[in-house]
């Protein structure tokens, strides 16, 4: 039965690998990519972003670090979880079936690790070594989201304009103003300052 | 037992993936809905997922989702559950994209961007600090997040990078939970 489960979820993997490949040789390569980062990404889904930065816009210069922008900010608007930004990079490469593709890969390999450690929760909790693994790489995330926050002020707060709209933003943000409200806001804003 | 049909748990969570905005403070809703309304989970479990889904990576709602759904059905509960909370923001998400691939170059449009463009500078610095503040316990925490940066300013690897992190961490934490062991008193 438990074998069974690992060898379905191999096909399952390799399909998200290998039909995207016969579609696209670049969505197939993109698709693994994802599954090895949706894997990295601990501490939540917003870890995603340095790692997508990081390899899809700068190693791969896939899409640029602005298109990059623009895809959290959609990110945004949408319900759920911020690692939908994975489906606007998936679109990027092969259109429709490259968004569904790309969704599927990012959520898949952490889909397989949660159904795997529930039944042994207990014993991971005892493994203190792996404990402080897991503490210093999330203190490792927060520097690499302090390199992508540079990165991304370098391509979008462009002149006094931008960098008070973020301000704005950040102040807003801190004081706990509903996410939505702050998008819609600088929307109607940037329409009538740009 | 909660009665919960495979098709009841996807409708549950396809509204809940159509109506979670604004990142962390969801996961009060979520347990709102799960604990309170539904009664899929008891408080000591929801405590569970969420242990769990901080060792383990992933996005913490759709994690806690499947969490759910593994419980109430097993596997294919689990799969219904993040299969219908992923939904509504796929959708969503492709159909914005599909309009901003095809409407960028619009002078409104990139105004519109230039604009939200600042806004995600403003929404990663607020990640960087509440991230920060739950992680970076200690002088460890900001020692390693300290030494993370300067290797991605070196243009070092950044798996080597958060393998170092992991490996630096196991002496610095080791240390410093020995210190707390030391100095608080000892259980009767």
């Amino acid at each position: 039965m438990r074998a069974r489960g690992w060898i379905v979820a191999a096909l399952v993997g390799a399909a998200l690998v290998w039909g995207p490949q016969l579609w696209d040789p670049v969505l197939g390569q993109l698709n693994l990519l994802l599954m090895k980062l949706g894997l990295l990404a601990f501490g939540g889904g917003f870890t995603l972003i340095p790692l997508i930065q990081q390899e899809v816009v700068g190693r791969l210069g896939w899409l640029s670090t602005r298109e990059f922008i623009d895809g959290i900010a959609l990110g945004q608007v949408t319900p759920g979880p911020i690692m939908i930004t994975a489906t606007f990079v998936g679109y990027r490469i092969a259109g429709v079936v490259g968004a569904l593709a790309s969704t599927l890969a990012v959520f898949f390999p952490s889909f397989l690790v949660l159904v795997g450690a529930v039944p042994h929760f207990d014993r991971i909790k005892r493994l203190r070594t792996v404990q402080w693994m897991i503490r210093g790489v999330l203190a490792g995330f927060i520097g690499l989201l302090v390199f992508v926050l540079l990165q991304f002020g370098q391509a979008s707060l462009v002149e006094w304009k931008t960098w008070a709209l973020a301000v704005a933003a950040f102040i807003a943000l801190w004081r706990k103003v509903d996410l939505l409200v702050i998008v819609g806001v600088a929307a109607l804003l940037s329409i009538l300052i740009f | 037992m909660p009665d919960a049909s495979l098709g009841k748990l996807f409708l549950a969570f396809l509204r809940l993936g159509a109506t979670a905005y604004g990142g962390p403070a969801m996961m009060a809703y979520l347990k709102g809905d799960l604990v309170g309304k539904r009664r899929w989970l008891s408080d000591q479990e929801f405590k569970e997922g969420m242990a769990l889904c901080q060792v383990i990576p992933g996005a913490t709602m759709v994690q806690m989702c499947t969490y759910t759904g593994y419980r109430l059905r097993g596997i294919p509960g689990a799969l219904v559950a993040a299969l219908g909370f992923v939904l509504p923001a796929f959708l969503t998400m492709t159909l914005l994209t599909a309009l901003y691939f095809h409407a960028g170059s619009i002078p409104v449009v990139q105004a519109l961007f230039r604009g939200l463009g600042a806004i995600v500078v403003a929404i990663v610095l607020n990640a960087c600090l509440t991230l920060g503040r739950t992680t970076l316990q200690g002088w460890q925490g900001f020692l390693l997040a300290a030494l993370a940066l300067l290797g991605m300013l070196l243009k070092v690897n950044f798996l080597v990078v958060l393998l170092g992190a992991a490996v630096l961490a196991i002496p610095l934490y080791r240390f410093a939970d020995a210190r707390t062991a030391e100095s608080a008193p000892r259980k009767p």
